[in-house]
């Protein structure tokens, strides 16, 4: 019987073929790595620079590699999860399949509208960096950076849904030219700061601020690290996944760890905190010109340009990943998961990302919309780690992960315990929006997907 | 059929649906003597989950695939079929053509009668695969079959004859080809591949064994995709034999 036809309320049993009709992998390491990468790259070379540095100084490299710890502690359980249940849905999945329909509804619309907050935060950053391109060359002075963003939000939208041009390779190009560009700057920076070209380093002590906003700014600039679980949203494509999963997902955490670090690195010490924090969220574009001139400048600009476009489409596609395999599961009508007839794309799950998020351009506060994005990750990662506790003492046999989480059970205990934690240190108004979204989730469990009961593990 | 001795030689014939392109009913009839995998792929956009569009379109799919079958189940062909969603064709049809083991590829075109069959040798490359397909494919005994050898810079028409052309020759009549049927020719050209190309706009059909490692390469051949588009006939393509397709899909997985 077809799904489609099912009665809503029905519970959906799975198998990974459904029946004599194949779903084709066609995503490789390097598609997975560049999903991965290019969602979070956007974010923490592009936009956080210039507003960390202004919170913590040049201690803000120790908030990204905090960071990073905290990513990697939940990237090693996502990854044995997501080997043991290569389906797409990722964290909504694992949590639903192992800790019941409740925290799964919770995770499945935290997951979405974090991804909606995150992809507004984006697109900010995009409007940022056009504003900032458009004054350079002297045009179109002062548009506003909340209209370009909506701007660009209609239009990500909008080619989402209509576009069947596949842009997967392009995504893959843009993330190789993003790479090339940090790693010209980068080493060059790098070599700089270290005084092979005889340049004076911007003389600073390491916490201005002392040590607390080492925390503070960690659990801001954690939206930076958002990506690596939308590989797993789309576990269901990717080709051997048990080996391409955990090594694009640890893989692409390393990387923009390291690059997020060195960036703040040679930022603090080329500029100095300060003028970077004046400089706001495209001071990485002066960074670029201190090393570089013109060239470098405008060489950032289009890599910001790029990256954080790429970041906010990423996140788009995955939140209407996420809601469908909440809709699949009946938590959310079916509607929801209607494709598109002409076009085959998912054109009401598409609107119920890009309308929320033209709402979120609106109210426009960057810090606030990126904490609320990493408060519902956060939540998800939590859960996550306390799902693969979960089912590792219950070991059901179908519970065969090709991918064991080294360590355990200290990392997944760490990875929930940081998880959690970091959220305390966010400002008092993203959390209580966040806890208002996450309260928002649990009234609609109630209201709605009380009666759902989803099967246990399947693999 | 039954004096087969080997089982039958199989091909890949791919369609898109759920609105695939027709199939001349001659070359339906030509194919019905081998084993015919028909691949049905639904093009799926990457904003879309391959399982979503499963839970949306499968009915349509599936019955334009059984439409699809059907003339080749009238005209007594083994027929497998394969319905995938998916993202990328290329994968899909690399995938199942070395899943199913198909000995040959399909690339479509126009035809109303199939009298000469075009048979580009080089050397015995991948002869022992070509040879079999070839016999089960005129094994109605109607169709002329050209074996053309494109000569290497040194070599003479004589040897290419005793070295390529003779040997071949012999598996397909020991496959129960009618020897009357066989012509053999050789050519000399700078670009082999031009030659072929040339050659084949006198034919109704082009049987082409194929020099890229995998299939992946075989579809993106230029030679062949010059042949359907130039000459419009269509295009059987020989895949590798099995060893140098095994290991030219692993380096593919090691991606």
């Amino acid at each position: 019987m077809s799904e489609a036809t099912a009665p809503p309320d029905a519970p959906v049993e799975e198998g990974p073929h459904g029946g004599d009709i194949e779903l084709e992998r066609t995503l490789g390491f390097t598609q997975a790595l560049a999903i991965g990468t290019g969602t979070m790259v956007g974010a923490g070379i592009f936009v956080f620079p210039g507003l960390a540095a202004g919170e913590a100084g040049p201690a803000a490299m120790l908030s990204f590699a905090i960071g990073a710890v905290i990513a990697l502690l939940v990237a090693l359980p996502t990854s044995e999860l997501a080997t043991a249940m290569p389906e797409s849905g990722g964290g909504y999945y694992f949590v639903s399949r192992s800790l019941g329909t409740f925290a799964g509804c919770l995770v499945g619309l935290g997951q979405w509208l974090g991804l909606i907050f995150a992809s507004a935060f984006y697109l900010m950053g995009f409007g940022h960096y056009l504003s900032d391109l458009l004054r350079e060359v002297g045009v179109g002075g002062g548009l506003p950076v909340v209209g370009i963003a909506l701007g660009a939000a209609v239009l990500l939208t909008g080619v989402s849904i209509t576009g069947t041009e596949n842009t997967g390779d392009l995504q893959n190009w843009i993330v190789g030219a993003l790479l090339v560009i940090l790693a010209g700057f980068l080493g060059h920076g790098g070599l700089d700061v270290l005084g092979v070209f005889g340049r004076e380093r911007v003389p600073e002590t390491f916490f201005p601020y002392g040590t607390m906003p080492v925390f503070t700014t960690a659990a801001l600039v954690f939206t930076s690290y958002l990506g690596f679980v939308q590989i797993a949203t789309v576990a269901g494509e990717i080709k051997n996944p048990g080996r391409n999963l955990p090594r694009s997902m640890i893989g692409s955490v390393l990387l923009v760890g390291g690059l997020y670090v060195l960036t703040i690195f040679i930022g603090t010490s080329l500029l100095g905190s300060e003028q970077l924090s004046e400089l706001g969220e495209t001071a990485v574009v002066n960074v670029g010109r201190s090393l570089f001139g013109v060239f470098g400048a405008a060489a950032i600009l289009g890599g910001g340009l790029l990256a954080t476009l790429s970041s906010a489409n990423a996140s788009i596609l995955s939140a209407s990943r996420s809601i469908y395999a909440l809709s699949r599961d009946a938590l959310v009508p079916r509607e929801v998961q209607r494709l598109n007839e002409r076009y085959r794309t998912p054109h009401v799950a598409l609107l119920l990302a890009g309308g929320p998020i033209v709402g979120l351009i609106l109210y426009g506060r960057v810090e606030v919309l990126a904490e609320v994005a990493s408060l519902l990750h956060l939540v998800m990662y939590g859960l996550i780690c306390v799902a693969l506790l979960v089912l590792r003492r219950a070991d059901p046999p179908e519970y065969t992960p090709s991918f064991k989480c080294p360590g355990y059970p200290v990392v997944p205990v760490l990875g929930a315990l940081a998880s959690f934690g970091l959220v305390a240190f966010m400002n008092p108004l993203s959390i209580v929006l966040g806890g208002g979204v996450l309260a928002a989730a649990a009234g609609w469990y109630v209201y709605y997907a009380r009666t759902v009961s989803l099967s246990e593990v399947s693999s | 059929m039954s004096e087969s001795p080997s089982p039958l030689s199989s091909i890949l014939v791919d369609v898109e649906l759920p609105d695939p392109a027709p199939l001349s009913p001659t070359l339906v009839d030509l194919l019905a003597s081998l084993r015919v995998v028909l691949l049905g792929w639904y093009a799926v956009p990457e904003q879309t989950s391959p399982a979503q569009a499963r839970d949306q379109f499968e009915a349509p799919a599936r019955a334009a695939l059984d439409r699809m079958a059907r003339p080749f189940e009238e005209a007594g062909a083994q027929v497998d079929t394969r319905l995938v969603f998916t993202g990328d064709r290329l994968d899909t049809v690399s995938r199942i053509t070395t899943e199913e083991d198909c000995d040959a590829v399909l690339i479509p075109a126009e035809v109303d009668v199939l009298r000469r069959l075009l048979v580009p040798l080089r050397g015995l490359h991948n002869a022992r695969r070509i040879a079999p397909l070839v016999a089960d494919l005129v094994r109605d005994g109607t169709t002329e079959v050209t074996l053309l050898h494109v000569l290497e810079p040194e070599e003479t028409a004589a040897e290419a004859r005793q070295n390529v052309l003779e040997p071949v020759a012999e598996m397909l009549t020991g496959a129960g080809l009618d020897a009357e049927l066989l012509r053999l020719d050789t050519v000399r050209a700078e670009n082999p591949g031009n030659r072929i190309v040339e050659r084949a706009a006198d034919y109704d059909a082009v049987v082409l064994g194929e020099t890229k490692p995998s299939v992946r390469e075989i579809l993106f051949g230029t030679v062949p995709e010059q042949i359907v588009e130039a000459a419009h006939v269509p295009v059987i393509l020989v895949r590798h034999e099995r060893e140098e397709v095994e290991v030219a899909e692993r380096v593919a997985q090691a991606e």
